[in-house]
């Protein structure tokens, strides 16, 4: 890789978030995001994976500032944006959220729901000409003019998709977040989206973080993975490595688990212990579910280590290595 | 054949609607055999669930349901309310996608489980309180006499599944009609359930009708399978042949679209082009034409199912000699 590809786009580091709740009456703190550092370089797709809870989609949030951390810093093309006025920012990072329908306010038109962001941000001159621009975003992810006049209400879930797509691509960003775009369509629109957002990726240079909690999307669409486990990422490398030859042993039940759409393949003897004992303040948050658990796990936390090039993983398995 | 525990036939179910009749099953057949798991797949809208809710009279909205469907002799779709209440929990049972909503979140699962054997058994609350707290271990919930007390929201979402998994097996029934039973579920949670599933077959010889769309779920859990297009069935078959040799251009291409492990990154995933059947169109023809390579102008009718191979019909004119 040049060194243009590998310089980093966007960087979280340290990045802590906490919610407070209350459940029967007892306060609960939930760490969704317990010190991640994370980078994803210029051009590329950083797929992000776990099970729900882990903290995967607030830590999206996090880098694009639409949640603020209690701690750590966020650097976006080298500019610290911790503490800035994301407004000049947003035209450079967007976000495509999960659930269609419900991104998209049902009484404004798509015309006027792709144009909104330019007339915010005020681009192009004049109302005819944010039409204007607002239609060739539309072309551009498979639909045409006659969708402008329309209601969001009456499309198809994988043609909403698009629109939000076309939404977030107007201000023409370089960064953008997909959290779990294609987890709410039906295998036929999955594959229609998965195909058109990595066009995308192509003839614009676009940087993803794409969140998912489907292995075979992910692996399919990213460069990178990085596997998230109760606001820690556990493991991180490239995509093929970390799909074959996965090291921590939550992947790998992870990966076990998928159901494989083949008879002859019979399912992987793996299988984790529930989520039901409480994890150990400063040891390895996986140790209640994990078969290969060692004393070192339940005091003292595993940091990321490098064990392959480009390959880390968080596990005192790998400690001595 | 006598061993089939619930043989449908010309099942047709249209919905009245402000725009006009909705066709959402229109015409299907199919048998349950004796201690089979047979699996229905399809797309949203391709009629999968709305057949299986027909059956136990659980339809809303004005459903206009014809056809027969015979359990034990009985035709299920003429029975009365208070005998289809006797036939409903206890020869046949159901368990939804999401268990949630499902739950009444003012009953502890204790109350729950209670309730359904003193509505079908005529046994003690003493005694049901036991049986109930043997079921939850069966289904795999350690310290059941403590979950008993819980209330649905203090459980995580693969628990709730059990406990619906648990409510559904409790008077043994006969049948169970599972309708996306995992979707809602993580990916290893789902694998427990999986596992609990053909457990509980294996042990107890209960037939299932189990709906996904999910092929990997197919291959892990079914034994034959019924492929749904717009309200039809286009294809049947033996679970192994389907992926070995699907024949209907439609799941041909819903196969070759799910992203696998496997697959060549470099290559965009295939695609099934054009919208989803609309169900309110009046069209008797294939209902893939619109998006099918292969359609003519033959396919304007729609063709009868054809016998391929033992065991695997296909309902498509290309086939039919």
């Amino acid at each position: 890789m040049s060194s243009e590809n590998t310089a980093v786009l966007i960087k979280g580091e340290n990045l802590r978030k906490e919610f407070q709740s209350r459940v029967g009456g007892k306060r609960q703190v939930t760490r969704a995001v317990d010190g991640v550092s994370i980078e994803v370089y210029r051009g590329e797709t950083l797929g992000l994976v776990g099970e729900s809870g882990c903290g995967k989609s607030t830590l999206g949030r996090l880098l694009l500032r639409l949640s603020e951390p209690d701690s750590g810093t966020i650097t976006y093309d080298g500019t610290d944006i911790t503490n800035v006025n994301m407004h000049d920012y947003r035209k450079e990072m967007q976000i495509v959220f999960q659930d269609p329908a419900g991104s998209l306010d049902p009484k404004m038109k798509v015309g006027d729901i792709v144009a909104e962001g330019l007339e915010l941000h005020k681009i192009g001159s004049s109302r005819a000409q944010r039409r204007q621009m607002a239609q060739e975003q539309l072309l551009q992810v498979g639909l045409g003019p006659e969708c402008m006049d329309r209601h969001p209400g009456s499309f198809s879930g994988g043609q909403q998709q698009r629109i939000a797509i076309a939404r977030a691509l107007a201000l023409s960003p370089r960064f953008l977040v997909c959290d779990e775009p294609v987890s709410s369509l039906d295998v036929s629109y999955q594959a229609q989206i998965m195909n058109l957002l990595s066009d995308l990726q192509k003839k614009l240079g676009l940087t993803y973080l794409f969140i998912s909690h489907d292995l075979n999307v992910v692996r399919r669409l990213s460069d990178r993975i990085a596997v998230m486990y109760l606001g820690r990422v556990v493991e991180q490398g490239p995509a093929d490595q970390v799909c074959t030859s996965p090291r921590h042993p939550y992947t790998q039940a992870l990966l076990a688990a998928v159901p494989v759409p083949d008879p002859d393949v019979k399912p992987a003897d793996m299988e984790l212990a529930d989520i039901s004992a409480s994890v150990p303040e400063n040891g390895c948050a996986f140790l209640p579910r994990c078969p290969y658990a060692k004393d070192a796990c339940a005091s003292v936390k595993p940091q990321l280590k490098e064990v392959a090039e480009g390959h880390f993983c968080a596990c005192h398995l790998f400690a001595e290595q | 054949m006598t061993d089939n525990i619930l043989q449908v036939k010309d099942l047709t179910v249209t919905f009245p609607t402000a725009t006009g009749e909705l066709y959402a099953v229109r015409g299907i057949s199919y048998d349950i055999r004796s201690g089979e798991t047979l699996g229905i797949v399809g797309e949203s809208g391709s009629g999968k669930s709305v057949s299986a809710f027909s059956l136990m009279g659980l339809l809303k909205g004005g459903a206009m349901v014809e056809g027969e469907a015979l359990f034990d002799g009985q035709n299920l779709l003429q029975l009365d309310q208070s005998r289809l209440e006797a036939i409903r929990g206890k020869e046949i049972a159901m368990i939804f996608q999401d268990p949630l909503s499902s739950l009444d979140p003012c009953f502890t699962v204790g109350n729950h489980l209670t309730e359904t054997l003193l509505a079908h058994r005529q046994i003690s609350k003493a005694e049901a309180k036991k049986q109930a707290e043997e079921m939850l271990n069966a289904v795999g919930i350690r310290n059941a006499g403590r979950v008993m007390n819980q209330y649905p929201f203090e459980l995580s979402g693969g628990m709730r599944q059990r406990i619906m998994i648990a409510i559904a097996l409790l008077c043994q029934p006969r049948l169970l009609l599972a309708d996306e039973p995992t979707t809602a579920l993580d990916v290893t949670v789902q694998d427990q359930i999986l596992k609990l599933l053909k457990r509980l077959k294996d042990q107890n010889g209960t037939s299932m009708l189990f709906i996904t769309h999910n092929f990997g779920i197919v291959a892990r859990l079914c034994d034959r399978v019924i492929v749904m297009y717009g309200g039809r069935i286009v294809e049947r078959a033996m679970v192994a042949d389907i992926f070995r040799n699907p024949v209907h251009p439609y799941t041909k291409a819903l196969l070759s679209a799910i992203p696998r492990m496997d697959d060549d990154k470099t290559r965009p995933l295939p695609v099934i082009a054009g919208q989803p059947h609309d169900p309110h169109s009046p069209f008797a023809g294939c209902p893939f034409k619109e998006r099918c390579p292969m359609a003519d102008e033959k396919c304007d009718a729609m063709p009868q199912e054809t016998c391929i191979e033992e065991n695997h019909t296909v309902a498509c004119w290309r086939y039919l000699q």
